[in-house]
């Protein structure tokens, strides 16, 4: 509106300078704001302002682990900005048009800017996932790209094998997914060595990516039209960002997912594959982390040292597919597993963190088979009942009476005498099969250890009476 | 004597004393404008005679009631047209904004409101402030009360043509290079230019950010002061106000100067400047030592070049804070337009007047490509240089005292179509906008062809109360006849 | 140094304004009287002068991360020359739209 002013948000600066410090830049003591100017309908002032001279962070760097290898990518600056509204570039009864929701103007956006050291698009998308999970950790992005909460605008240029200078670059807008990414750098790399192969020049210009067409639209046509006149912005006035203040931020800093994946690969002893997965979300890890440590409480000194490979197995792969089958969040279950939190004094991470030691601890000590453990697992989370309590009331507790088990697999060996044969006569890969009816028996309760001992024990004493 | 007649001092006190009512003053106010303003064209909107005699019983009323009524209870004021009253329309002068109405208060008209204040209409302004004359507003030139072939000076002449012919009392203006001084001596009225940061900007469309602040304009020097008392301060929406605390900015310190040193400085005595406005600003001068207060020559030595690079700083922010105006989101849209671009263009074309689009055009020129250093830069360094010619000045004196223009004012159409010379006009007032320091223009009597004259009294920063302390003693020492003009 | 018409149609596409043919012939000259008088301030030596881009010393002011009073839709919308529900429509913004 005229006569709206700017006033800058604090918490902004906040992000800004934790983001700055995490991507090793060296953070300004004094920054200040431009106006950017260039007419564009999502722009409603016709300027942005943004940090132009006086950015917030300057010359940094982020190590990515690709390939095997370390990559450097430089970072060239990080500063504050505001975001521009949205256009909808839809048809709407046929009326044509886009349309223009400013809701989301003035609200303050971190930017990163890199240095042209990306080299191909795996490398890209390498650097982008890093860089998500450090905002992510960091708190200052969901990460979630399509709801805006994250954004690339990619620039790329192309240039003869051998040739040493950097070709004209372009830069792509709209990008709103990490396929889409990809998809236009595909598309652009390839559109600019075409014009180049035939003895065209790669104009400098903005690029809207479509994402229907899968296609890169020029954005602002004419030459010449992004003179952007920066000169300070006099509704702001510059900020100093002191020493007191660097401080703060760094200590409110989470751990960085580089630190972490090195810490877990150290203190827990699993592999780094492991470590990767567990660091990607910052709730993951701290999952991960409380249910170790719940589960060392329970087993004490007994604790296995495969321990923290086991969590890691639960957290990765029986979780997620829990959490995938009923299509709900890991912030979903958390508070599921606190609403059914019997002290009610735990939140939800804990909470969740304390059921899953328990199913563990129960597997761990032999108490329950794997898929009971699993069955479990599903029970306790949607009830308050202690877990303990649980195994009995569902009948989960393994069958480790071995006289039992003996006479079930007895029986088995009775029904099945055809396949005894077959056994012996050096088929052995029916003993799966024998155990299989066996477990099944128990309703998955007995202890397959045991039993494939019990059976083997019977199939070698000849039980074919 | 008609209510209509009084100054402000006088209105507060037959107000507080019960001789007359809120009520009774803003009909004789009203019935004022009515017969005046066909003459004057001071208004480019007048609200309904009905709500606005309801607002004013209802100042009687709370003032009835007893407590502590605002400063300004009942008190009829006028409101610039670029200054943001929440459902009355804002037009800046300008075609482009012809039918839009602000959806919100700015903060000053949000704080005249809390001081009760009645606000009868927004007045005439060059388009987008950006004149010297009046004669750029797209709803036709305001004419001088006192010579009505004459300009009211601008861009705030509406408020001081509307003022100054008795339509009003009071009321806002905005001064980026003189624009609430400059018409204010044209027109005989007082005219205060507060420090930059004094009063939120919240609200009042932008022009050159800055350098705008919102101003008053008033008959007396009182009226000034109570009127800024009530529209100052900071303003958590406006980060460029100032945390500085609002003294109280009139002590009754009658017209003893003593101990108050006034600086006259050579440059703005030099060619140039008019014969007669030259003998009443230094007839004034002399009432001023008379006082009691000390008066030294003093030098402002960049003075000359204020023009050029107050027009350049100005120029470049304007064509940022006017690229809003591309017909999507308010104001005029063109029905010619075939596509996006088109319609940015010829909305643009359309909506805006001559002096806007030739300062937006100087303003993009000086911030492109290969000019930003030779332009741009160069004023705001030049810009520095006349900020500490004043640091300089008030290490030594408390005020600084000079014309307020070169000329009485001119007649409608002279300088029009001479951008270089309507510019050239501002040269005594854009160096305090530069500056950021506050500025009044209190009238010094009328020139020999019975044109007012105004005398201009700067000082630093924050130091509005000496402003207004030499303001009113030579407003009351000097007996300037404070009759209105005969309509 | 003269402004010549060409560098006047550059200016005005920059900021999106449209001149007739003689409105650019006129505007050329008069763009050159007032660079003329811009220019009388290469005779200031403002060597080791720093620019005043603003004029109050004043640092860091900030708001809360708290939202503040929103205007409802139909208010900040009411002035809109082209309104869809809640978005301003505008002419296609990519060519094909
Ligand atoms: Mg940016
Ligand atoms: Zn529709």
């Amino acid at each position: 509106m005229p006569g709206a002013l700017p006033v800058l948000n604090e918490a902004v600066v906040d992000s800004a300078t934790a983001v700055a410090l995490a991507l090793n830049a060296s953070v300004s003591k004094r920054a200040g704001f431009a106006r950017k100017n260039y007419f564009y309908p999502d722009l409603p002032k016709g300027y942005q302002i943004t940090q132009h001279a006086e950015p917030l962070a300057r010359d940094g760097y982020l190590d990515v682990e690709f390939e095997g290898h370390v990559k450097r990518v430089g970072i060239r600056q990080v500063h504050i900005e505001e975001d521009a509204g949205k256009s909808v570039h839809a048809e709407h009864g046929g009326e044509g048009g886009s349309l223009i929701d400013v809701n989301r103007c003035g609200v303050p956006l971190v930017e990163i800017v890199t240095r042209p050291d990306l080299r191909d698009i795996d490398e890209a998308d390498a650097f982008l996932n890093e860089l998500r999970r450090i905002l992510v950790s960091l708190g200052v992005a969901t990460g979630e790209m399509h709801e805006g909460s994250l954004r690339f605008d990619t620039n790329i240029s192309v240039r003869p094998q051998g040739a040493t200078e950097m070709g004209t670059q372009t830069e792509i807008k709209n990008l709103n997914s990490f396929r889409a990414v990809r998809k236009a750098l595909a598309y652009e790399a390839d559109r600019q060595s075409r014009v180049l192969r035939d003895g065209g020049k790669v104009v400098h210009e903005t690029l809207l990516w479509d994402e229907s067409s899968e296609r890169a639209v020029p954005m602002r046509s004419k030459e010449g039209a992004s003179d952007y006149r920066y000169f300070p912005e006099p509704d702001l006035v510059d900020f100093e960002i002191d020493g007191r203040r660097i401080e703060r931020v760094r200590e409110s800093m989470p751990e960085l997912p580089g630190a972490s994946r090195r810490r877990l690969v150290e203190v827990y002893a699993i592999p780094e594959y492991d470590a990767f997965v567990l660091t990607a979300e910052p709730a993951t890890l701290r999952l991960y982390e409380s249910t170790v440590g719940a589960l060392l409480e329970r087993l004490g000194p007994d604790a296995p040292a495969t321990a923290a490979k086991t969590v890691s197995n639960w957290v990765m792969v029986i979780l997620r597919g829990h959490l995938n089958e009923r299509r709900i969040t890991l912030a979903e279950l958390s508070a599921r597993a606190a609403s059914h939190d019997p002290t009610g004094g735990k939140d939800g991470a804990s909470a969740l963190a304390s059921r899953l030691a328990d199913v563990i601890a129960l597997r761990l000590r032999g108490e329950v088979s794997e898929p009971a453990a699993r069955r479990l697992f599903d029970a306790a989370m949607e009830c308050a009942e202690p877990v303990d309590g649980l195994v009995e009331k569902l009948d989960l507790r393994v069958v480790s009476d071995e006289d039992a088990l003996r006479s079930l697999v007895r029986d088995v060996l009775a029904g099945h005498p055809e396949e005894v044969a077959r056994y012996h006569a050096g088929t052995t890969k029916l003993v799966r099969f024998f155990v299989g009816q066996v477990l099944g028996r128990t309703g998955g309760k007995a202890d397959p250890e045991l039993a494939t001992r019990v059976l083997l024990e019977e199939l070698r004493s000849g039980g074919t009476t | 004597m008609k209510l209509y007649e009084l100054t402000f001092s006088q209105i507060r006190a037959g107000l507080s004393a019960g001789e007359f009512s809120s009520r009774e003053l803003t009909e004789s106010v009203l019935d004022r404008i009515e017969r005046v303003e066909p003459a004057l064209s001071a208004f480019v909107t007048v609200r309904g005679r009905g709500e606005i005699l309801a607002e004013a019983e209802r100042a009687d009323a709370s003032r009835a009631s007893g407590g502590n009524p605002g400063a300004l209870c009942g008190v009829p004021v006028a409101v610039k047209d670029n200054i943001s009253t929440r459902g009355l329309a804002t037009t800046c002068g300008s075609r482009m904004l012809e039918s839009y109405v602000p959806p919100y208060d700015a903060t000053a008209v949000a704080r005249l409101r809390g001081a009760g204040a009645v606000i009868v209409g927004k007045t005439n302004m060059d388009e987008f402030a950006m004149g010297s004359s009046n004669e750029n507003s797209a709803f036709g030139a305001t004419r001088n009360p006192w010579d009505t072939g004459r300009v009211p000076g601008g861009s705030s002449g509406g408020s001081a043509a509307a003022v100054a012919a008795g339509e009003v009392p009071l009321a806002l203006g905005s001064d980026t290079g003189g624009s609430v001084r400059q018409p204010a001596g044209f027109c005989g009225v007082v005219g205060v230019k507060p420090t930059y940061g004094r009063v939120s900007r919240y609200g009042l469309v932008a022009f050159a950010s800055s350098l705008d602040q919102i101003g008053t304009v008033s008959r007396d020097v009182a009226g000034a002061a109570a009127l800024l008392e009530a529209i100052a301060g900071e303003d958590p929406r406006d980060s460029t106000t100032a945390a500085e605390p609002v003294p109280s900015l009139l002590a009754d310190t009658g017209t003893d100067l003593t101990g108050v040193a006034v600086g006259v400085p050579d440059e703005y005595f030099a060619d140039g400047l008019d014969g007669s406005v030259a003998e009443k600003v230094s007839d004034a001068v002399e009432t001023i030592r008379s006082l009691g207060a000390k008066v030294l020559t003093i030098s402002i030595p960049h003075l000359r070049f204020g023009v050029a690079a107050y027009y350049l700083v100005a120029d470049a922010e304007a064509s940022a804070n006017l690229a809003r105006y591309d017909g999507v989101r308010y104001g005029h849209r063109s029905d010619h337009a075939e596509d996006l671009e088109s319609l940015y263009r010829m909305s643009r074309s359309e909506g805006f007047g001559a002096e806007v689009k030739r300062r937006i055009m100087l303003g993009t020129y000086a911030l492109s490509a290969g000019y930003y250093d030779q332009y741009y830069l160069k004023a705001q360094r030049v810009r520095t240089l006349l900020a500490r010619d004043f640091e300089r000045a008030f290490e030594s004196v408390d005020a600084v005292v000079a014309p307020t223009s070169p000329t009485t004012a001119f007649a409608l159409g002279e300088r029009v179509h001479d951008p270089v010379s309507m510019y050239l006009s501002d040269v005594y007032t854009v160096p305090v906008n530069l500056a950021g320091i506050p500025a009044l223009s209190v009238p010094c009597g009328l020139s020999a062809s019975g044109l007012p004259v105004g005398l201009q009294i700067m000082v630093d920063k924050f130091r509005e109360p000496v402003m207004f302390r030499v303001a009113q003693a030579y407003e009351r020492a000097a007996g300037v006849d404070s009759s209105l003009p005969e309509l | 140094m003269a402004v010549e018409r060409g560098d006047v149609e550059h200016v005005a596409m920059l900021a999106m304004l449209a001149f007739t043919e003689e409105e650019l012939v006129a505007f050329t000259t008069e763009m050159n009287g007032i660079l003329a008088l811009f220019e009388e301030l290469e005779g200031v030596d403002t060597d080791g002068v720093e620019p005043a881009f603003r004029v109050l010393r004043r640092r860091n002011v900030f708001r809360g991360d708290e939202p503040g009073e929103m205007l409802p839709p139909d208010e900040a919308l009411a002035n809109a020359p082209d309104r869809h529900e809640d978005a301003f429509r505008v002419p296609a913004v990519l060519p094909n739209d």
